[in-house]
């Protein structure tokens, strides 16, 4: 089917790319979402380019120094924070190693059936371990305004300020994110297979394309498809497989404004919705159905690559219970088999909300967040005019 | 036009030919029973519905309505876990604006909410003891007519509810009407991010004895006979051009079914219906047939 679409050809046409693609000197790539410095490929004459996200992950700063503190308490840690040195160390003592698993697992639960993830809400935490570091990346989502609540902005390790992402100030010490050793840890590698697979994958259609360099007006399309990206035999996403975009829930289908400017393609700030179910919770919990990454106000910000690929960002304001829908959805399984404190997770974003402001209550209601994003080049074909989902 | 797609057909695989009988399995029927725009709207299994409940129709479709014509809502409980751990509860000191679709004092109760993990878990680690295998509830329907699993259940059952024993849709959907809401409307549906939604009605599927590959699809209200990629089927006698009128392929079929047989007059084997042959339209929309033709309903 793949093949056969390619042979009708109905979508992006990058050919004139892989044609001087072999010509171009292999550099190395600039830092996210910066202006490249080497000459880029000539567009199309269509003005269509298509492309398969290959990678999509929440970007950290790498190093150990943005958490001085190691990593953030797991429930166990937190538990054996609220003793006494005395009771501490006696339950750390091997012997007693049953009681104190018993213990701190307990602590997962409430009355009334609860437990700390399934209803977060109704626990009072400690909270996380934030990042400490000034640095990070993600994008100025505010543009200096501060329309949202009151935070402290980062900048990037290459210097640009105004970088609104406090999901990463507050997850960015979870094991989740970073490991002991200051890399990048499962969140890495852990959503790769949604991509893969065809459940997440998202394309990005270009379409009025008249330099990579600068240009002033580019409509792009960025959205959700069912199709399933061919790979290597190492799980690389390989370019020039063909894919349709599907706006049929659960999938999404936005339409944004962007402009090139050296190099670099931005959109206005706009709402992004992108599929990211979750299987977790079965049947009698359908919020795993619905799970998306939703930016509010939000922005692409893609450097074109020597050699037809994307890099960059996407990013904008999350509802707060979205950053932790998935642990959320596991259940008492996710506090105490990953020891998971859904709750101080819940209650620290709170306290770093900065947008999504709620008029009635003045409360923020949403964090900045980045993903980091990797492209490469596809043939993309949009929904058709009958294939619009109606249940939009 | 709205098309859903139930795909009960009853086939009889009188013929020979092993591969139709494989493309039958493909169209069974949704399993995610919903109220909710996002998500299929199962059919209804039964004209049978609690007194004083009815259809209405409404600019989007019709719905379940009171004995006072308004719109039946659901409370979607599948939405509101991280409320409680038994969201048939979840209204017991809110909803006001809502009234709960009681049903008569007495009624036997015959659907809770599934269980998690929850409390067996927490008294597992408590006790020391191993944690439980899986979810509460066997899934099946109980001697006596209990359902722990709300996929299995009938359209309407009886739950434990804040306010006495309450209708429930589907399983799911803790039925209630909107105080003070006007005749059919439909203006809360998909209220507080999809936990509220109207109890759309969708007809019964109706078992038809048709080739495999063969399927009914929701058109305008009514069903229609459609391929198996939902286009609808109709018949009658093309006069020159005949672009529009795709014949319904028989494949390797070799015997007919009931009213349908095979005809190989054409350059290939086509289905016949009542002695005409059958054609598959190229649009979804039953309108769109060739004026000549008629649509093919069950």
């Amino acid at each position: 089917m793949m093949l056969a679409r390619v042979a009708i050809g109905a979508g992006a046409f990058v050919l004139g790319l892989y044609g001087i693609a072999p010509l171009i000197p292999q550099l190395s790539s600039p830092l996210i979402g910066q202006p490249t410095r080497t000459s880029l490929p000539v567009p199309p004459a269509d003005g269509v380019m298509g492309f398969v996200v290959s990678s999509f992950i929440p970007p950290i700063v790498p190093g150990t120094e943005a958490c001085p503190g190691g990593p953030s308490p797991k429930l166990r840690d937190a538990y054996l924070a609220s003793l006494s040195a005395g009771e501490r160390a006696r339950l750390l003592r091997p012997e007693n190693a049953k009681e104190l698993e018993r213990n701190w697992k307990l602590t997962a639960f409430g009355p009334d059936d609860t437990n700390v993830c399934s209803q977060p809400d109704r626990f009072d935490r400690p909270l996380l371990s934030t990042v400490q570091s000034k640095l990070a990346i993600g994008l100025d989502l505010d543009r200096g305004e501060g329309g949202g609540c009151a935070h402290e902005e980062f900048a990037s390790p290459s210097g640009a300020q105004g970088i609104d992402n406090q999901e990463y100030r507050v997850m960015g010490c979870k094991l989740e994110w970073r490991g002991v050793d200051g890399m990048q840890s499962d969140q890495a590698l852990g959503t790769r297979q949604f991509h893969a697979s065809g459940e997440w994958t998202q394309v990005i259609l270009l379409r009025g394309v008249d330099s990579l360099e600068n240009d002033d007006q580019v409509e792009v399309i960025y959205g959700n498809t069912p199709d399933r990206p061919f790979v290597d035999s190492k799980g690389k996403f390989l370019s020039s497989a063909t894919f349709t975009i599907s706006d049929k829930p659960p999938r999404h289908r936005n339409v944004l404004k962007g402009r090139i400017a050296n190099g670099v393609l931005t959109t206005a700030p706009a709402r992004i919705e992108l599929t990211a179910t979750w299987g977790q919770g079965g049947a009698r919990d359908i919020r795993g159905n619905r799970g998306r990454y939703d930016f509010h106000e939000g922005m692409l910000r893609l450097t074109f690559q020597p050699d037809g690929s994307l890099q960059g960002l996407v990013g904008g304001y999350r509802p707060l219970f979205d950053a932790i829908l998935s642990p959320s959805l596991g259940g008492a399984g996710s506090a105490i088999v990953a020891g998971i404190d859904c709750a101080a997770e819940l209650k620290t974003l709170h306290k770093y909300a900065d947008g999504m402001r709620d008029p009635r209550t003045g409360q923020c209601t949403g964090i900045s967040s980045a993903m980091q994003l990797s492209a490469v080049p596809a043939f993309v074909n949009d929904v058709t005019p009958r294939q619009m989902s109606s249940a939009k | 036009m709205t098309v859903s797609g139930p795909n009960r057909v009853r086939s009889k695989e009188r013929q020979s030919c092993v591969i139709l009988a494989l493309v039958a399995t493909t169209f069974a029927p949704p399993t995610t029973l919903a109220q909710p725009v996002d998500l299929p709207i199962a059919p209804a299994t039964t004209t049978n519905y609690p007194p004083g409940v009815a259809v209405a129709k409404t600019p989007t479709g019709p719905v379940y309505v009171d004995a006072k014509d308004r719109t039946l809502y659901g409370l979607d409980l599948r939405t509101l876990v991280r409320w409680g751990a038994d969201p048939a509860f979840y209204c017991k000191d809110r909803c006001a604006d809502w009234q709960p679709l009681l049903a008569q004092a007495g009624t036997a109760i015959n659907i809770a909410f599934p269980q998690g993990f929850g409390e067996r878990l927490r008294k597992s680690i408590e006790d020391g003891t191993p944690p439980p295998r899986g979810p509460g509830g066997s899934g099946d329907a109980k001697p006596g007519g209990f359902y722990d699993d709300p996929l299995k259940a009938p359209d309407w059952t009886v739950i434990a509810g804040p306010a006495g024993p309450q209708w429930v849709y589907k399983g799911w959907h803790m039925v209630y009407v909107r105080k003070g809401d006007g005749r059919a409307s439909i203006r809360y549906d998909g209220a507080e991010n999809l936990t509220w939604n109207t109890l759309k009605f969708v007809p019964p599927v109706p078992e038809v004895e048709a080739p495999a590959g063969v399927r009914t699809v929701l058109a305008e209200g009514a069903y229609v006979l459609a391929d198996k990629d939902g286009d609808p089927l109709f018949t009658g006698t093309c006069a020159a051009p005949c672009a529009g009128w795709k014949p319904l392929a028989a494949g390797m079929a070799s015997a007919g079914m009931g009213a349908w047989t095979v005809s190989n007059q054409g350059d290939r084997a086509q289905w016949t219906y009542l002695g005409k042959p059958v054609f598959v339209s190229q649009e979804s929309d039953p309108g769109s047939v060739p004026a000549s033709a008629q649509v093919l309903r069950p």
